[in-house]
């Protein structure tokens, strides 16, 4: 009885594995001393090849007889039915070589039913490890992604996913990757490989460290389809994550709090009203400023806007917006500060709003058009601004400057962030502050100068965690 | 004078701050006064919508017998806005029993003070205590148009102060207690005034109410309102009988507005202003006049008349119809003559200005001599009588232009003092009539008379020459004592020859000798030149620096070279030189003798001189450190201020030399200053 | 201005009637304001020198930008309306249709009474002496300037207290005397919407499309013609507060006679104007701010928390006081001195 054999194999069933696609079957039978097993190979959804065994032993076939003859009708059904559904699948037949057993008469029959498969007579291969091999050696038929963040110009966070394992890529096959981390918390970073099936990214694992901020390398290698093996220099070992999916994105803050490279943060203030306010006003800035320019040195610029009341009265027309300093250093800022703190409120003028809108026009005219990088506008108040045109009480602002629209460019200025402090309580503080606030203005009488840089993204908050690691741009 | 005791009930008038409501009571103590009583109290008094507060208006409630209250509201502005963003004005009115303010006739001053510091309590009435208004103060205040007011009342009709807009709030209410007090106090059961009422407050002015009257300050006299101009006099028609009785009678009793008053406000009983009140009203003031002396009974001038009289003089002598200004004066005198020469005050002041815009003193041309005499002994009585003061003589000369003869002698001839006299005599140019009054005074007199600012050179000059003829024999004595009293009188013989060093030099010899006979005794020549005090230690030290010689020095060096500079006439300096160093002459040095600085330096601190007003500024610093020395026994703040002195003061240690030195010079001037009197010997 | 003795005694009154704050006083010191703004035929003089002080104190008050303060009692006033002694021609058959010849400048005299607001409601702390004394003047008076103040009326819906209830005194003391055939009251009513530079009055007009702009006016005002001035009333009436202020105008129906009321769109200090451009610009009007609050010592006696800020226009403030003249002028037998 000749065997044919083209090819050896593992190759041959490598090539097999290689070419089965989401319906295709390969089912190796092996008739070994300890009976019948098959291995039926295919793959799952995402396309990872996987192999299900089953073993029947030659007593069981045999039911108490020691050998078949050729017609042994039912010996033959029992062969078959211990080899499985062999339709629509490519087949291999791995035997020993004919000693006159049972095992020919059951190759027999199975050839029988089966001609075109190939056999092989492999005394010294086991099959269960040249399967193990096939699966392991299998390339990716979808790239292998790992998850990071991406932190804008303006701080604003982004999950972004970065190729590591390229489509066909192989076992063994090692990456190494520059990232970033920031401080996390004790379940640590969490580094998930995700592939992508059509558009819809499918989690391959998640392992986590506690990995100091600051840039690492990662080095992964696929280890098999599935398994990636991660490592990073200094870190101990990898482990599996057990936090879901949806834990570890919800934890991601919206914004980075770290600012990097240089910073323009103008404060604008309101100057008009009681004198305490005027001074606690003129009080939070200085703060603001020295906080910032301990914590950034070299990378702050400051401008400082004073405005105050429209007059309304034709005998004391207004003055132009006090420009105090314009990206100034936080020292010469500090000093123009001085000279408002020293001028205090001016008690005249309308009471019941203040030329904000004037400020803004005069900060969206100094801007220009072009692109400034990270700025922050702070505007620290209480009263409303005058309306372009008579809507309300108010009366409208003699310029025709109309607050919101000039609010909503520089709320759409790349880089921009805008805060707020207002005397009154975020709920009382009006439309004009909410806005200037983004999202709600500080309380002056409770505001914490750090918190509110921390939130503008002006500095790092101290409990700000990053459950990804960070791209490195 | 003493303190009342009383029970006060009130209501507070206002709005609720926002609220778009008008003015209602807001509160008011429990008691007979609901706040619709309040309300129609404040109908009553509306003075209409005030230009300035706060505005005090008062009047009165009820009018039964037990039932009768002063009130008086208090309207005050607020820091408050209403619903339409316009102030608020706070009232709170006061209802005052009657029977417990008669007591002491207390004014509404009194009134206003006591009730404007209260605090109430919740519903409680106020218990207040109220202290007795000085008459005096009020009397003192009675003038021409608080007079008019308080007999126009008498006519039963409200009556306006117009003019008054910039008197102060608290003026114009004690000018409503001074016309009051010309009134029965019975009349205040009937009487409402304020310190200011709106011109169109309709309601105020053309009340209904009858028997009770009104009195406010306004800016324009509503129709039908009797107006007082303030700071003029209102004549009362004489067809509204009683005011025009009541204002004479009030003119006449004027002499003694103290008593007066008291009179009137121990006439309690409630009085209204009809024909009977009014009657009462005249009564009890034609009462006052009975119980008077006789001189003041005898006065019953009519100043009104007076007043159109001196016009009517005025206009016949511009018409020359001197008949008529014979007669005229002979009434004005007259009547002066009945008035005993007595006025109230500011009764001339009104003569004097139509005295000045009439001419009436001028010397008129054509006017016979003696009518032209009569003329102004009349019209002097009358506007400056009875006794010519030396402040009226300069009014009138200055007045005049040159006063003719007439004029000086009528001045002359009325009762005066010496510088009046002297000085009109002097201006008349008459050896006799300058005789007459140089006999009638001594020489201290005419040193005082001499002494006196403005100089008039030529008095002064006639004064020396009455001195030294009555010399040293006479009242040498005198004269000393009354040179010394006006510093020898150097600065009126500066005056009297202000270019020549030498004349006044001889001029004050000649006094001295009058004074003190032709030579001066030491103790003469020491109590003429003296020194100031505080000098002596710098004095002494400098001459023990000197050693031995220093009297000669001092003679030679500060005084010889000081009177060499002064420009005398060389002979005059050499007598002086050879007198000052003739051993012969010589009497103690005025340092040796301590009595001699005492005695001198009282004298000559009186009247200060240029030098010694550099002295003094240059003796601050010194008595400024001494003063520190003393001080400083008073504990802490004295320690402060030493550590800060010695700062100062640190490195400075030659500052003390030069003040010593600056000192010296000074003190050495003074005493060479006392020295030019001794020039002419 | 020196008022002319004898010649002109005021013989008619004329009431103000308005709630508080409605702007009685402020209307009365913008009259010489208005005079001098406006050209046409009449003029108004003070019949003593209280009342002529009071044109030209108040005047004075309103051109510095501030407001009169409240009234705190009654005032009243005696002015004289005085016509063009003009050719007679021009003024025949249009104001008052009598004999052209001869032609006296014609003379109305007026006594205004100005009450505090107050006085009309129906308020328990108003004293019986005051509204007695409101009413017997109502009687004698022969106009009515009727001010209605639709802010008021937004605010707090009560116009209708302040109308209704003296209306009620009035017509019961009149009416039951009776010689009024008629039933109506015999008063002439100028009804003055108050408060037209306010913003939500103009934009109220402009809604129901009642603005119109008077091409001959440089200005270039908003204004609502005198015929739709009533439409107006009945739209802020229906606007109001308290809902019921549709009784008012039930109740002016039924008091007055229809030719004896006229409306009047009416603002005593106008629209601001930008002193530049000096035209009406329908994104800035507004003529009245607010006044610094930061005086800590308090507001001056009188002193308003409001203050004009531009120059002051009176808007239908003449024309009233014109109006009730006319209709006085032209009852009267013989058109002369009245």
């Amino acid at each position: 009885m000749t065997v044919p054999r083209e090819v050896p194999l593992p190759t041959a069933l490598a090539d097999a594995t290689e070419k089965l696609d989401g319906t295709g079957r390969v089912v190796v039978v092996e008739l070994g001393a300890g009976g019948i097993t098959t291995y039926r190979l295919d793959r799952d959804d995402v396309g990872f090849l996987r192999c299900r065994g089953r073993n029947v032993p030659w007593p069981v076939l045999l039911g108490g007889r020691t050998s078949w003859d050729s017609g042994d009708a039912e010996g033959e059904r029992a062969v078959l039915r211990a080899a499985g559904d062999l339709s629509g699948a490519v087949v291999f037949f791995v035997c020993p070589l004919p000693d006159g057993s049972p095992t020919d008469t059951a190759i027999a029959w199975l050839r029988k039913a089966r001609p075109e498969a190939r056999i092989y007579t492999a005394d010294a291969v086991v099959v269960a490890d040249l399967i193990r091999a096939a699966m392991a050696n299998d390339p990716l038929r979808w790239p292998y992604d790992l998850v990071l963040l991406r932190a804008h110009p303006d701080g604003r966070l982004e999950l972004t996913a970065e190729q590591l394992f390229p489509f066909g890529a192989r076992r063994g096959k090692l990456v190494r990757r520059e990232l970033r981390c920031e401080p996390s918390d004790a379940k640590g970073v969490a580094f998930a490989v995700v592939s992508w099936q059509d558009r819809d990214p499918v989690l391959v694992s998640i392992q986590a460290a506690r990995v100091p901020a600051g840039r690492h390398e990662l080095t992964a290698e696929l280890r098999r389809p599935g398994l990636v093996r991660m490592s990073i220099r200094g870190v101990p070992e990898l482990t599996e994550d057990e936090r879901d999916w949806a834990e570890l994105v919800s934890a991601v803050p919206l914004r980075l709090a770290s600012p990097s490279g240089p910073m323009h943060l103008i404060c604008a203030v309101e100057t008009c009203g009681a004198p305490a306010k005027v001074e606690e006003r003129l009080g939070r800035i200085r703060q603001m400023i020295t906080t910032l320019s301990s914590e950034l040195p070299d990378r702050l610029d400051v401008s400082l806007v004073a405005y105050g009341a429209h007059s309304y009265d034709a005998r004391d027309p207004d003055p132009p917006i006090d420009v105090a300093a314009w990206t100034a250093s936080p020292v010469r800022a500090l000093e123009s500060l001085r000279r408002l703190e020293d001028a205090g409120a001016d008690a005249r003028g309308y009471p019941d709003a203040a030329r904000l809108e004037d400020m803004l026009a005069e900060v969206d005219r100094r801007l220009g058009s072009a692109a400034t990088g990270r700025t922050a506008l702070l505007t620290v108040g209480e009263r409303p601004p005058h309306p372009p045109r008579v809507e309300s009480e108010i009366l409208p602002c003699p310029a025709r400057h109309d607050w919101s629209q000039l609010l909503r460019r520089l709320e759409n200025r790349p880089g921009m962030t805008l805060g707020a402090i207002c005397d009154r309580p975020g709920e009382r503080a009006g439309r004009a502050w909410s806005r200037l606030g983004g999202g709600a203005p500080a309380h002056l009488e409770a505001v914490d100068v750090r918190t509110l840089a921390a939130r503008m993204g002006l500095r790092r908050p101290p409990d700000q965690l990053i459950p990804f690691p960070l791209t490195v741009d | 004078m003493g303190t009342a005791h009383l029970t006060v009930h009130w209501a507070l008038e206002g709005k609720q701050p926002g609220s778009s409501d008008e003015y209602g009571i807001l509160a008011c103590s429990r008691g007979p006064f609901s706040p619709a009583h309040f309300m129609d109290i404040r109908a009553r008094y509306s003075t209409g919508t005030p230009e300035n507060l706060p505005q005090v208006t008062i009047g009165w409630v009820g009018g039964g017998r037990q039932d009768r209250w002063l009130l008086l509201s208090i309207r005050q502005s607020s820091a408050e806005t209403d619903g339409t963003g316009r102030a608020i004005a706070e009232t709170r009115y006061f209802c005052v029993p009657y029977e417990q303010v008669t007591e002491h006739h207390l004014s509404y001053e009194a009134l206003h003070a006591a009730l404007e510091a209260c605090e109430p309590v919740r519903d409680e009435p106020l218990a207040v205590s109220v202290e007795a208004p000085n008459i005096e103060d009020i009397a003192a205040r009675v003038g021409l148009e608080a007079i008019s007011a308080a007999a126009l009342l008498l006519t039963d009709e409200p009556v306006c102060v117009v003019g008054g807009e910039a008197l102060p709030w608290l003026e114009r209410l004690r000018f409503l207690d001074t016309v009051f007090s010309l009134l029965p106090y019975g009349m205040r059961t009937r009487l409402s005034a304020s310190t200011w009422t709106s011109s169109t407050a309709g309601r105020w002015w053309t009340s209904k109410a009858r028997n009770e009257c009104r009195l406010s300050f306004t800016k324009h006299a509503p129709e039908g309102v009797h107006s007082v101009r303030w700071g003029a006099l209102t004549e009362v028609s004489s067809s509204r009988h009683d005011a025009h009785r009541y204002q004479n009678l009030l003119v006449d009793r004027c002499g003694q507005p103290t008593a007066l008053i008291e009179w009137l406000a121990a006439g309690t009983e409630p009085m209204s202003f009809s024909p009977d009140g009014r009657a009462r009203a005249l009564a009890r003031l034609s009462e006052f006049t009975a119980r008077d002396d006789a001189a003041t009974r005898a006065i019953s001038a009519d100043q009104f008349t007076m007043e159109r009289l001196l016009n009517e003089c005025a206009d016949f002598l511009k018409s020359r119809q001197d008949g008529k200004l014979a007669e005229h004066l002979d009434r004005l005198g007259n009547m002066v003559s009945r008035q005993g020469g007595r006025f109230f005050t500011g009764e001339q002041r009104r003569y004097q200005e139509v005295i000045a815009e009439r001419q009436l003193l001028w010397t008129w041309q054509d006017v016979d001599d003696d009518l032209l005499f009569q003329l102004h002994a009349v019209i002097l009585k009358v506007g400056y009588g009875p006794k010519l003061s030396a402040r009226n003589m300069d009014e009138i000369l200055d007045g005049v232009g040159s006063p003719g003869r007439s004029l000086l002698l009528a001045m002359l001839r009325m009762p005066s003092d010496a510088v009046v006299r002297l000085t009109l005599a002097c201006r008349l140019d008459d050896k006799a009539e300058l005789r007459r009054a140089f006999d009638q005074h001594s020489a201290g007199d005419l040193v005082n008379v001499a002494a006196r600012e403005p100089y008039d050179g030529r008095l002064i000059q006639e004064i020396v020459d009455e001195l030294a003829r009555r010399g040293s024999a006479e009242e040498g004595l005198d004269i000393a004592g009354a040179l010394r009293e006006h510093n020898y009188l150097s600065d009126a013989i500066k005056a009297l020859h202000p270019a020549s060093i030498e004349n006044r030099t001889r001029v004050l010899r000649r006094l001295l000798v009058a004074a003190y006979g032709q030579n001066l005794e030491p103790m003469e020549f020491a109590e003429i030149v003296g020194l100031p005090p505080g000098g002596e230690p710098l004095l002494a030290a400098a001459i023990l620096s000197h050693g031995a010689g220093a009297g000669e020095t001092l003679l030679q060096t500060v005084v010889l070279s000081y009177l060499g500079n002064a420009g005398l006439d060389p002979t005059t300096f050499m007598k002086v030189k050879s007198a000052l160093l003739e051993p012969k002459l010589g009497g103690p040095a005025p340092s040796d003798d301590p009595e001699a600085y005492e005695d001198g330096s009282g004298n000559l601190n009186a009247p200060e001189g240029a030098v010694s007003r550099i002295l003094r500024k240059l003796r601050n610093p010194m008595s400024r450190g001494r003063s520190v020395r003393v001080s400083s026994r008073h504990g802490h703040l004295e320690e402060a201020a030493g550590l800060r002195r010695q700062d100062g003061s640190g490195g400075k240690d030659w500052l003390p030399y030069v003040l010593l030195a600056i000192l010296g010079v000074a003190v050495v001037l003074f005493f060479v200053l006392g020295y030019e009197l001794l020039k002419s010997l | 201005m020196h008022p002319d003795p004898g010649s002109a005694r005021p013989s008619h009154n004329i009431a103000m009637w308005g709630a508080p704050g409605s702007g009685k006083t402020t209307l009365l010191a913008s009259l010489s304001i208005a005079l001098m703004r406006r050209r046409g035929p009449w003029k108004i003089i003070g019949a003593d020198d209280p009342s002529a002080e009071f044109l030209e104190e108040k005047s004075l008050t309103l051109s510095r930008g501030e407001f009169p303060q409240a009234t705190l009692d009654m005032e009243s006033y005696r002015w004289v309306l005085v016509g063009e002694p003009k050719a007679p021609e021009r003024r025949r058959g249009r104001l008052f249709g009598g004999p052209p010849k001869a032609a006296p400048a014609p003379r109305v005299g007026i006594s205004l009474l100005d009450p505090p607001g107050g006085l009309y409601g129906d308020r328990g702390s108003v004293s019986a002496t005051d509204q007695k004394e409101l009413l017997d003047n109502l009687v004698q008076s022969r106009g009515i300037v009727f001010l209605f103040d639709p802010i008021r009326e937004f605010d707090n819906g009560d116009a209708f207290d302040y109308l209704y209830r003296a209306l009620v005194q009035l017509a019961k003391q009149i009416l039951a005397g009776d010689d009024h055939g008629d039933g109506k009251l015999p008063h002439s009513l100028a009804v003055c919407i108050t408060k037209f530079d306010d913003r939500r009055v103009l934009q109220t007009a402009e809604r129901d499309g009642l603005l119109t702009v008077d091409p001959d006016d440089p200005h270039g005002f908003p204004r609502v013609e005198p015929e739709d001035a009533a439409r107006l009333f009945h739209r802020l009436c229906e606007v109001s507060r308290s809902g019921n202020a549709d009784l008012v105008v039930n109740a002016l129906d039924q008091y007055f006679r229809e030719d004896r009321i006229r409306f009047f769109v009416t603002s005593s200090i106008g629209f601001y104007l930008d002193p530049e451009r000096n035209v009406f610009d329908a994104r800035d009007f507004q003529n009245m701010v607010p006044n610094v609050t930061g005086n800590q010592q308090g507001l001056k006696a009188g002193a308003s928390k409001f203050r004009i800020r531009g120059r002051v226009h009176p808007i239908n403030v003449m024309e009233p006081m014109v109006w009730l003249g006319e209709q006085f002028y032209n009852s009267q037998p013989n058109n002369g001195t009245i």
